[in-house]
């Protein structure tokens, strides 16, 4: 009966998935057809109207659209992004280059973005407006306030180019450099993999600040959220009743901590999937060659498949992210299990 | 129960442990760099040149702003494309150079072009044929000779697939291979319907360029007939430079053609590195860590104006920014109406205050650069707001207003049109700024939809009377954005077309200037230097009226 319930669980939150997935589909390609096509970009502007009606109709985008939309998700099914037009490359393999940047570095600022708020919002919660917790609040808000783009260049000017601590922001490697042999695509990962230790130094180098400035920028949410939790926790009933008892100070933080960590997984999922798709500009401040930059340059040129791509991959993203989340919240709280029936 | 639940925390907190260490290690590197190596001046070094890979001197390393849209060169049309496809593929002819005896080059526009990948071109009495005698030493970088085959797959890929660069040949009257025909291994042949007074300015346009026939014919499928999705991202080079590794999104290295039959390239390598941002860009050239700052706003240029180490190369140049004021609806379809503008514009103000001082007041519709350029053309519109409301009351066109048009992606011309905008306002005319998106923009040109537009640093590829008329001031012309129509023009375009002898196409030249200096299609506001910021010690820039650099002749001083 157990297994019923989670594979029934799962095959409705896919089924739901699928749905959202495709309703995003529908918006995006209604809303690019609506800007108009890129067959003048293509041709350029010595091009006559002959050549641009050809064109046009090779590509067919002269077809009605709902044509054109049954075209897509029938290609979209066999897992085909189709071409970008601007530069006759298949959108996949665009994706696939640029996507694993993105990741990593999302990756690294989340892991980063964890490792201080959630221990400073446990400490905060022990003396609520004691100076560990001002202290943190202040960071916090400094970190909600400030553009991400702007504290990455102020981390910029202080750590490459004033002090020198950091490599000059031209990417994920120096410039010329080769990167390790592709497994992941993540250049960090792959250098270790390869065994290649000063590659994955150097690639750790270039990863710190925007790693960094993610980390300070988007988590402070988390910090908040960990701090509230963790004070509601101590102060209920059974983390009274466990002193009460005499369990030891450690124990009873467990308790607590155990208990908070629900809501706070959940905003971490968030602040993950809001990661992956808004490091636009902080991939543009650090010449990132992420998703960022190669999705607003596919708007700027109206090409459709990239800008689909970009958007079905970010919203399957949230939607795998949130899922996760959920199934982990209902591992450790029963609670939450009891609601899905 | 405590045995059972004890445990769980230390676990966890191993794990954390971990996580812990691997996070401290993150923000080690980020602060404790200085350790090893110092990636700061190994970035540097790339600029100094240590890195090289095969016996020539040196690397140089370029920001620029995006990948090349293309490496196909029959579908670049973006400048850093067209930058990149005319170092990879030989051209058929190139011009000559001039020494500017400061570090900078530039093209002699008073020459017909000399031949390059091929040995020299010739037109018979009639001008209808043209014989072209190819190189014997000219190569292939995989060292096979280049023959008559090359030039010929060259110009069937391009009409076949109906590509961009079937312009280049289309004005010459070439549309059909039966045209173009192969004497022997060494000379070919192009039949003319009309004498031609351009085949050799043509056949230097970067998507000219040859392409290597053997590896775009390795890649040719029945989906994609001409290869062109591989050569797109892979390139079939011929020319100075070769590719060493293309990654998309984060750089392009360029290496130099081991069978090149010109001049070698000074440098080994060339890296394209991408750097989105402008403001890294420069801050970047200014650190040393890149040799040269490329796709840079006049307002970013000249913000590295005097940083030490960098140097501003300037050139003057054809280009020219301009308003263009939609000529067949009102209220700019009375030429009056469009006199009274051109009266109106600071010109001196926008050259100095806007550009920077690197930009010449226009001496009328025609660029003053142009080697066609005639100063006995009256050009009346100094800036004169008492002539240019007189001429608004004459057209009954008080309380004008109107709406212009400017791409998001043009900095200097949202710049420029602010003065003008407060400038117009002084003579009771309101103009209406409007911002829209780049690729909306161009939409709006090709359908003529705007009332009027500003684009900064608009020039003409080829130098010639002919070229630009009839790629602007004709009816009939692919870029008249204005819908300028006048007859006169038409003749004298019709005339230029065919007429080879350089005397008469100077009078039909002239005459074409002072009719557009009367009609004012469009207003010419400044005429901006070409620039380009490097390192101060590179050297050999050359200015082309393409504005698109050759990577082969720059050098580092002393090298």
């Amino acid at each position: 009966m157990r297994r019923g319930f989670w594979l029934r669980y799962l095959g409705r939150r896919l089924l739901a998935a699928v749905l959202a997935l495709f309703g995003v589909a529908v918006i995006v390609f209604v809303v690019t057809r609506l800007l108009g096509d890129p067959v003048e970009l293509i041709l350029g502007q010595r091009a006559t109207p002959e050549q641009a009606a050809q064109l046009r109709a090779e590509l067919g985008y002269d077809d009605p659209l709902p044509q054109q939309f049954v075209r897509y998700i029938g290609d979209l099914v066999q897992g085909d992004l189709g071409v970008s037009n601007y530069t006759q490359r298949p959108v996949t393999d665009e994706i696939a280059d640029r996507f694993p940047a993105t990741l990593e570095l999302a990756l690294a600022g989340m892991l980063l973005g964890l490792l201080w708020t959630i221990p400073l919002g446990v400490i905060a919660a022990q003396r609520p407006g004691g100076w560990v917790d001002r202290v943190s609040r202040a960071v916090a808000e400094f970190g909600l306030a400030i553009p991400n783009f702007f504290f990455g260049l102020l981390l910029i000017l202080l750590f490459a180019y004033a002090l020198g601590w950091a490599p000059a922001p031209v990417g994920e490697l120096d410039i010329g450099a080769s990167p390790p042999p592709r497994v992941t695509g993540m250049v960090v990962v792959d250098a270790l993999l390869a065994g290649d230790l000063p590659t994955f130094w150097s690639a750790l180098k270039y990863l710190a600040l925007p790693a960094i400035t993610l980390a300070v920028t988007s988590c402070p949410p988390i910090l908040a959220l960990t701090r509230t939790s963790m004070i509601t926790a101590l102060r209920s009933d059974y983390v009274r009743s466990a002193r009460a008892f005499g369990l030891p100070p450690r124990t009873v933080r467990w308790y607590a901590l155990k208990n908070s960590l629900v809501p706070v997984l959940t905003m971490s999922a968030m602040t993950f999937g809001f990661l992956v798709g808004n490091t636009v500009l902080v991939e543009s401040v650090f010449s990132w060659p992420g998703m960022g930059l190669y999705s607003v340059q596919s708007m700027q040129r109206f090409d459709y498949a990239p800008v689909l791509g970009v958007v079905l991959l970010g919203s399957a993203i949230y939607i795998l992210v949130y899922l996760l989340a959920d199934l982990i919240s209902m591992a450790i709280d029963p609670r939450v299990r009891e609601g899905q029936t | 129960m405590h045995s059972t639940e004890q445990p769980a925390p230390p676990r966890r907190w191993r794990i954390g442990g971990v996580v812990a260490a691997m996070a401290a290690t993150l923000t080690l590197a980020a602060c404790g760099g200085g350790s090893d190596g110092d990636s700061k001046t190994s970035t540097a070094s790339a600029g100094g040149g240590s890195t090289t890979s095969g016996g020539g001197s040196g690397t140089l390393t370029i920001g620029v702003s995006s990948d090349p849209q293309t490496l196909d060169p029959e579908w670049g049309q973006a400048h850093r494309a067209n930058e990149t496809i005319k170092n990879l593929y030989a051209q058929w002819t190139r011009y000559e150079v001039i020494d500017n005896g400061d570090g900078t080059l530039k093209a002699d526009l008073t020459k017909d072009p000399v031949g390059e990948a091929i040995e020299s071109y010739t037109l018979s009495d009639d001008g209808k044929t043209v014989n072209i005698k190819l190189r014997p030493d000219a190569k292939l970088p995989d060292g096979e000779p280049i023959t008559a085959d090359t030039f010929l797959f060259k110009v069937e890929r391009a009409l076949e697939m109906n590509a961009g660069s079937i312009f280049d040949f289309n004005i010459l009257g070439i549309t059909k291979m039966s045209q173009v025909k192969k004497v022997s291994d060494s000379e070919i042949q192009f039949k003319l319907p009309n004498p031609s007074p351009i085949v050799g300015p043509m056949l230097r346009d970067q998507d000219a360029g040859l392409v290597d026939p053997k590896l775009v014919k390795e890649h040719m499928t029945d989906d994609d007939p001409w290869g062109t999705e591989w050569v797109a991202q892979n390139g079939a080079p011929t020319g100075a430079y070769v590719i060493e590794k293309y990654e998309p999104g984060r750089q392009l290295v360029l290496k130099a053609n081991p069978n090149y039959w010109g001049e070698k390239p000074n440098f080994e390598r060339v890296v394209l590195q991408v750097i989105p941002d402008e403001g890294q860009r420069a801050q970047l050239l200014r650190q040393g860590a890149i040799d040269i700052a490329a796709d840079m706003s006049t307002d970013a240029i000249a913000r590295l104006d005097g940083a030490p180490g960098v140097r501003v190369h300037s050139v003057p140049a054809i280009s020219q920014d301009q308003l263009g004021l939609v000529n067949d609806k009102p209220p700019f379809n009375d030429a009056r109406v469009r006199q009274a503008i051109a009266y109106a514009i600071p010109y001196q103000s926008l050259a100095d205050n806007v550009l920077g001082g690197r930009a010449a007041t226009p001496k009328g519709v025609w660029p003053q650069n142009s080697a066609w350029f005639d100063e006995s053309v009256e050009w009346p519109y100094a800036t004169d707001p008492e002539k240019a409301k007189q001429l608004l009351a004459e057209a009954g066109a008080e309380n004008l207003e109107f709406t212009v048009q400017i791409s998001d992606a043009d900095a200097d011309a949202q710049a420029l049109a602010v003065p003008i905008q407060s400038a117009l306002r002084d003579i009771g005319v309101t103009m209406n700024i409007e911002k829209v998106a780049a690729a909306r923009f161009s939409k709006n040109l090709t359908k003529r939809s705007m009332q009027a537009w500003i684009q900064s640093g608009l020039g003409a590829y080829v130098d010639d009377p002919y070229y630009m008329a009839f790629l602007s001031y004709a009816s009939t012309a692919v870029i008249n954005w204005t819908n300028y129509k006048n007859e006169k023009v038409d003749d004298i375009t019709e005339e230029l077309s065919k007429t080879v002898d350089r005397d008469r196409r100077q009078e039909l030249a002239t005459e074409l200037q002072a009719a557009l200096n009367q009609d004012v299609p469009i207003i010419p506001l400044a005429e901006p230097n070409w620039m380009l910021p490097t390192r101060e010690d590179i050297e050999g820039v050359l200015w082309e009226p393409d504005g698109l650099l050759t990577y082969r002749l720059l050098k580092r001083a002393g090298d």
